[in-house]
């Protein structure tokens, strides 16, 4: 202690620097619904994350995918109708799936049928790769990974150098300013009374997402939030028919979850969702089917659905991936009337 | 390895804390162990070229002690270090480009050749460790310093790991003595490293390399209008210095820590007052070097007036292609140079600072002449940071024949980023001590601190790693 006010007399600046920090870091701790001031990125994360730890309901049908299939409505369940829920996340990668269905069953009832949605996109091979060998990939992932697991769950997925790679980046996020960096990023600039309200951009925005997703179960159309200029989703898609003329898939990731939910003895309904026009034939798109179909050969628990129509004109996309308002309706037009019917029989099925 | 990555943030507190546990002679063998680690883990097969460089020059310099008389076999061992280090330079920095130099120029006099190319990453830091042990070697043979008797000193004065990848370019009749003798950690040193290690990072993750996203687009750009290639590159300069002086900083600030010192290798050049003022304050370890080394080489104060020109041509010229293998650096280089010549015979026909004629005329003269020395300095940079030749030229065109405007707000950006650092410098610079901020006020300092820290954890860009420098 006499070694510290010493120190202190020294240089009182320093130390009341790194007080300031402790303590500041600290509280960070305490506030409440900090989350709700962060990048809608990772708050959406959390939301889902949320759902799946502290929900008291438990649903029938459970649909897991990324950011197109989150444009699918969520269906709130009664006597005769199964409940739906769309845990679909944008950009979290491959291999979250079985993880977040791992947790779900840790928290909740078992569903009766698990719908697997993702494009066949997310299992391109150079999306697939080791996080550590390729640190791009982590960098378009890590937001939401970190958020969505807890260390502890983390460490249980990766392993070796995997597994360093990733404790490193929990450690940053130890700190609640690094983690919290777009919180403090977006106050910046922002008028008093805002912030002394609380009701800055940022959070009027997540407050209102979080309301989006707990009408429609899960559902958020991200084609309703961004504009693209005229004449986008056309040279996009064009592009895209290129670009999928050729490439590899890595089917591990699916048949990793495919195999999990056999264990727990899950159903597992791969669904393929439209897209724009000729993109489902092209090379790679049907290689993509051509997996899904072998899954549902060496797997007695999973089967293979898709829509009457798997080719929508480019004018229901935004930029050629994410659905447009107007496709969005279209899609769950088609889902909730001809698709929900099938999955209801696919559980009626086996029980 | 680099300073500004999590693997760092866990490497040097486990070395730092066994290190002040340890004695001077351990203290030195842990270091040396923790440097090899810390170059090896970007890749370690590059080890190797820093294993030779070490014993070539540690035999050289033993060879020099031994024959004092001999002055032939003196020249042998001193040919030797020099033909190693610049042979292990040569051959792994420049082969690629001096061989496709070759064959464009034969393939422009209709006669095509097929070359080998080498295809493996350019060492990191191998320009600093290079030069670092042949200034070693060539003071040995001047006389000017005692060779180290044990080895593994020596291999640490070679690889210590501050300063191993981007300097500054330490000389051994500073870094050896005290590579030798018994450190002291005191408090202050402790403050003030840690201050410069905080300041260092500031330049480099929020300064650097948040100018870093306001500039690329830019120089990636064909159509960029002239006003936003000038943009660019007057935010390369600072981007440049915030990168290389964070470096530098952070470089001092270990050291510091360990109870070392390194030589100051930036002294506020962006205040500097004219061009021939801020080659001396910028990358100082770098361009002493070329003074000592190769300048004074070149002719002596006698030279004709002629000759020192062509001299300083060479030694830019040099330093050009010392900062890469691309015409982009010659050219640099060259115009630095050519830059540095035409102010030595305008500087005299310019009004100046004047004791006689009160401060704010010598304030007012002290600005303008930062600002134009801030012109003049990062024009040729456009040749420093385009991707090609002849991207340079485009960028060249576009300010010369389309002005165009500046996209809105880019310049408030540019001066937010800038805003806090300068203010920092202002200070420094009149106080005439880079530690001035420990003489201001307890609740001001320590607005600073914690500005800074929060600077860099929570405005800072964490997504581009590397310093611009390590691939010098």
């Amino acid at each position: 202690m006499h070694l510290f006010i010493s120190y202190f007399k020294k240089s009182p600046a320093f130390f009341l620097a790194i007080i300031i920090i402790v303590v500041f870091e600290v509280s960070l701790h305490f506030i409440p619904n900090l989350h709700y001031y962060d990048g809608t990125g990772s708050f959406f994360v959390y939301l889902k994350r949320d759902l799946v730890e502290n929900s008291k309901e438990d649903f029938d049908i459970l649909l897991l995918g990324d950011s197109r299939s989150l444009s699918l409505m969520g269906v709130k369940g009664d006597e005769s109708h199964p409940s739906l829920y769309n845990l679909s996340l944008p950009a979290a990668g491959p291999w979250y799936y079985k993880y977040l269905l791992k947790k779900y069953l840790k928290y909740h009832k078992k569903p009766k049928l698990i719908v697997w949605s993702a494009d066949a996109f997310v299992l391109k091979k150079e999306k697939t790769g080791k996080f550590n060998l390729n640190p791009e990939i982590w960098n378009e992932f890590k937001h939401r990974l970190l958020n969505l697991f807890s260390y502890s769950e983390t460490l249980e997925q990766y392993e070796g150098r995997e597994l360093f790679f990733i404790s490193k980046e929990y450690l940053a996020t130890s700190l609640y300013s690094v983690r919290y960096r777009q919180v403090f990023e977006s106050m910046i600039g922002a008028r008093l009374s805002t912030l002394m309200s609380g009701e800055t951009a940022m959070y009027i925005r997540n407050k209102s997402i979080a309301s989006l997703v707990q009408n429609s179960n899960g559902q958020i159309n991200l084609g309703d939030f961004f504009f693209a200029p005229e004449g986008t989703s056309e040279s996009e898609t064009k592009k895209f028919l290129e670009i999928y003329k050729e490439g590899e898939i890595n089917s591990e990731p699916l048949e990793q979850f495919i195999e999990f939910c056999r264990e727990n003895e899950l159903q597992v309904v791969e669904m393929n969702l439209p897209k724009a026009e000729g993109i489902n034939s092209t090379p790679y798109y049907t290689k993509g089917k051509q997996i899904m179909m072998e899954m549902t050969k060496k797997y007695d628990n999973v089967t293979y659905m898709e829509f009457d129509t798997m080719h929508y004109p480019v004018s229901y996309f935004g930029e050629s991936i994410h659905y447009s308002t107007s496709g969005a309706k279209v899609l769950n037009k088609e889902f909730l009337e001809k698709v929900y019917p099938r999955l209801v029989e696919e559980i009626n099925a086996k029980k | 390895m680099v300073f500004n990555s999590i693997d760092f943030l866990l490497f040097f507190p486990v070395v730092y804390i066994i290190y002040i546990l340890l004695r001077k002679r351990e203290q030195n063998f842990l270091l040396l162990i923790a440097s090899y680690f810390f170059y090896g883990y970007w890749d370690y097969r590059y080890l190797s070229l820093l294993f030779i460089s070490t014993i070539v020059d540690y035999i050289a310099s033993i060879g020099i002690e031994n024959n004092p008389n001999d002055t032939n076999k003196k020249k042998i061992y001193l040919g030797l270090s020099i033909l190693s280090n610049l042979s292990i330079l040569g051959f792994f920095k420049y082969y690629n480009f001096f061989t496709l130099s070759a064959k464009a120029a034969l393939d422009s006099v209709g006669l095509s050749i097929n070359p080998i190319l080498l295809n493996f990453a350019l060492p990191l830091g191998i320009s600093f460790y290079t030069f670092q042990t042949m200034s070693y070697t060539i003071d040995v043979y001047k006389g000017q310093l005692k060779p180290a008797k044990n080895f593994f000193d020596f291999a640490l004065y070679v690889s210590f790991f501050p300063q191993l990848v981007a300097g500054p370019i330490e000389r051994a009749t500073n870094l050896l003595p005290q590579i030798l003798k018994e450190r002291t950690i005191t408090f202050t040193e402790v403050e003030r490293g840690t201050f410069l290690i905080l300041l260092g990072f500031f330049k480099k993750v929020y300064v650097a390399d948040n100018i870093a996203i306001l500039i690329d687009p830019i120089f990636m750009d064909k159509t960029a209008s002239g006003a936003m290639v000038a943009f660019a590159i007057i935010g390369h300069f600072f981007q440049l210095y915030g990168d290389f002086a964070g470096y530098s900083d952070i470089a001092r600030g270990l050291s510091k820590l360990m109870g070392f010192e390194l030589m100051r290798n930036f002294d506020h050049p962006i205040l500097s007052r004219s061009v021939g003022d801020f080659w001396r304050r910028w990358h100082i370890s770098f361009m002493s070097w070329l003074r000592d080394y190769v300048y004074f080489n070149l002719g002596d104060k006698n030279s004709s007036e002629m000759r020192k020109n062509i001299n300083n041509l060479i030694v830019f010229f040099l330093s050009g292609l010392w900062h890469g293998a691309n015409w982009t650096f010659v050219l640099w280089g060259s115009f630095c140079g050519l830059a540095n010549l035409v102010y030595k015979y305008v500087s005299p026909y310019l009004p100046g600072m004047d004791e006689n004629r009160g401060k704010v005329y010598n304030v007012v003269m002290h600005v303008l002449g930062t600002i134009a020395t801030v012109i003049v300095i990062s024009f040729p940079l456009v040749f420093f940071r385009s991707s090609s030749v002849e991207m340079s030229f485009i960028h060249l065109h576009s300010l010369f024949t389309n002005f165009g405007d500046l996209e809105p707000k880019i310049l408030d950006k540019l001066v937010k980023v800038l805003f806090f650092l300068v203010a920092i410098e202002i200070h420094q610079y009149i106080k005439k001590d880079e530690f001035s901020l420990f003489s201001i006020p307890v609740v001001p300092r320590t607005f600073v601190y914690v500005s800074l820290f929060y600077g860099i954890l929570i405005l800072g860009n964490f997504n581009k790693n590397a310093f611009i420098y390590f691939v010098f």
